[in-house]
């Protein structure tokens, strides 16, 4: 019924804003604000719109949230390429219509648009992940001259966030707030390395996340500081994908001067025993690194019993 | 394998230059992110700052443009009395042993499923080296051994015309450790078990077979080969033009002035490139069907393959399991349509 759907909609709106919020993200304006493009005079409604600093471009980037929240058996590639092509054009009336987005949402800020995001969460139990890859591999993307990004987060990739906040907590709480999340220099980027409190499109889409903290421990009477380098993990559980991940530690320089690496899983760790600690133990032991594994805290299936706590 | 996690600038110069958009554009979508662009070089400086797992890299290295990624099949007949069930444990009893010394070839692991024998097999390939003198690889692949109508065959999604080579050995040593060797031997799939005036019988049914998800659009090259000399030779290009517009007519090829005047000369073809349409997915491939003969081996290979966009060609990799799926159908063609003029012969 209509008026369910948008007691839902709204419901999932403000559950879908406030997730982003908790990954560092800032809001912009308000929820639910039209623009209109200049040329067709159609007027996009943008569900919210948040802005982050983009460490490898240094500039802040501003990215279009639009939430849905559908039963799965409304889910499929026609549903999705009509919400891509709206997300696309919006974006495109926003980077043409100037004074109204300045007006309603961007205040002026010097800001790039050209990314969207589209949190999808399926409210009955149905949702099929390989299912709904296979949607998400026959949709057409629209045709444009300006680069556009859109991504989307469907019930596996919110659960997935709902983590990472829960585990953020811990971490922050654990080391009094020095967690960071660290953003390597790249080659072809010209940035030192970054130690920032959010996280970007690019990370919440990777299967790695990398972390830095301070922990102090207490020795007898003296208080000694540990750094350690934290791997939030979410890459299948095998020996030859765990041997990647430690080389990427080595290139990206996060075993220098650490104490310790604790790679965080989003999977029940004693499935994955007899691999770990053959991992473990291929590990070359080097200047006293203690490695741990930890299981990350994993969010509850039904998105709503996550609350965001100040 | 990838081991090293790879560069930034690695991963901007595959995606920006050796990996066709389309693949590109495929790899992301799967994984969420849809990028709206033209331009290779805009998405690659994106994709290099995200962090992908083992397999996504794994992904990524098979759509890479090169020979490696197009896959082939071929396959050997066992003959044998013996049933599937004696098969499999007979490759089982000398899963591990060292079948030959010099490349340390063995049995790694035996799958019985669905009454299909998996044997995965492994040796060192030892081959003239750019910087050491022999380069050796460790090689690995997979046997698969199905019954149909009685008969045994062995196919193998080979690599290289080697790790053919080796099925046949790993049959011949196992057949050795038998009572009598008999029981099991291998048997070649080769164009000179069906008489001479057959050979072009088998290229003629193959052109004109109706397959269920292509159809044929083309006939791109014709290999001959002239009785006792066992080199193949491309046929020219006017008359290919000929031949291939009778195939497209549905003409017999036997009937065909072209092909009655190699015949005459003491010519028989030995294989064939075709490029099929799909008939459902915007794809087309180029397929190559050929009796070598150096080694004597039955080869189904993917040469090249292309997605259609807004009526244009270009190029894409399709995903291996895909290509492995359509060369086993393939394969099932091939073998009716051999056996089927194999039998027609011994009626004679």
């Amino acid at each position: 019924m209509p008026e369910e759907q948008n007691v839902e909609g709204d419901r999932w709106l403000d559950k879908a804003i406030e997730i982003l919020k908790a990954l560092g993200w800032k809001q912009r304006g308000d929820k639910k604000v039209d623009i209109s493009s200049p040329n067709s005079g159609t007027s996009y409604g943008i569900d919210a719109y948040f802005t982050y600093n983009d460490p490898y471009e240094n500039t802040t980037i501003g990215i279009i949230m639009e939430a849905k929240s559908r039963q799965w058996k409304s889910v499929n590639s026609n549903f999705l390429e009509r919400e891509i092509k709206r997300l696309s054009e919006a974006i495109q009336a926003i980077n043409l219509n100037g004074d109204e987005f300045n007006q309603k949402l961007n205040f002026n800020e010097a800001s790039k648009v050209n990314s969207a995001i589209l949190m999808l969460w399926v409210n009955d139990h149905n949702y099929n992940r390989e299912k709904f890859i296979e949607y998400l591999e026959s949709v057409e993307i629209p045709k444009k001259w300006k680069l556009q990004r859109i991504f989307i987060a469907s019930n596996s990739e919110i659960l997935r966030f709902c983590t990472i906040i829960e585990t953020y907590r811990e971490l922050m709480s654990e080391s009094q707030g020095t967690f960071r999340y660290y953003y390597p220099s790249l080659t072809l980027t010209k940035y030192e390395p970054k130690r920032l409190n959010y996280l970007t499109l690019e990370y919440l889409f990777s299967k790695y996340i990398f972390g830095k903290m301070t922990v102090q421990t207490t020795t007898g009477k003296t208080q000694i500081p540990m750094n350690i380098t934290v791997v939030l993990y979410f890459d299948e559980i095998s020996l030859n994908a765990l041997k990647l991940m430690y080389n990427a530690l080595i290139r990206f320089q996060l075993l220098d001067e650490v104490d310790e690496v604790r790679i965080y899983f989003n999977k029940p760790l004693h499935h994955y025993r007899s691999v770990l600690e053959e991992f473990k133990r291929r590990i070359p032991p080097k200047n006293n690194i203690v490695f741990k594994f930890e299981q990350m805290k994993i969010a509850p299936s039904d998105v709503y019993q996550w609350r965001r706590s100040e | 394998m990838i081991e090293y996690y790879p560069d930034a600038a690695d991963i901007f110069e595959v995606i920006s230059s050796k990996i066709q958009l389309g693949n590109v554009r495929d790899f992301l979508k799967k994984r969420g992110v849809l990028f709206v662009a033209n331009n290779r070089k805009d998405i690659a400086l994106y994709v290099c700052r995200m962090f992908f797992g083992f397999e996504d890299y794994e992904e990524l290295k098979s759509y890479i443009h090169e020979k490696s990624n197009f896959k082939k099949i071929s396959g050997i007949e066992l003959n044998t009395g013996k049933d599937m069930t004696d098969i499999a444990e007979i490759f089982a009893s000398k899963k591990g042993d060292i079948l030959n010394n010099t490349d340390e070839l063995k049995i790694e692991s035996i799958t019985c499923r669905d009454k299909v024998v998996e044997i995965d097999i492994s040796y060192i390939s030892k081959k003239p080296g750019k910087v050491d003198l022999i380069r050796k690889e460790r090689r690995e692949f997979k046997i698969e051994i199905k019954e149909k109508d009685d008969k045994k065959m062995a196919l193998v999604h080979h690599k290289s015309s080697e790790d053919y080579t080796k099925v046949i050995e790993v049959i011949t040593a196992i057949s050795k450790t038998l009572g009598d060797p008999n029981e099991l031997l291998p048997q070649k799939i080769i164009l000179e078990r069906l008489p001479v005036h057959l050979r072009i019988k088998f290229f003629d049914k193959l052109l004109l077979y109706k397959y269920d998800e292509w159809y044929l659009e083309d006939v791109v090259s014709i290999k001959i080969r002239k009785g006792e000399e066992l080199e193949d030779e491309e046929i020219e290009e006017t008359e290919l033009r000929g031949i291939a517009e009778a195939v497209l007519r549905g003409d017999n090829l036997r009937t065909n002035e072209i092909v009655k005047k190699f015949e005459r000369s003491g010519y028989y073809f030995s294989g064939v490139t075709m490029k099929l349409a799909h008939k459902h997915i915007p794809i087309k491939i180029l397929l190559e069907v050929i009796f070598k003969y150096r080694p004597e081996q039955p080869e189904i290979s993917i040469k090249d393959s292309v997605e259609v966009i807004d009526g244009n060609e270009s190029p894409i990799i399709l995903p291996k399991h895909q290509q492995d799926l359509y060369l086993t159908k393939f394969w099932e063609v091939f073998e009716e349509i051999y056996y089927g003029i194999l039998n027609e012969a011994q009626v004679e």
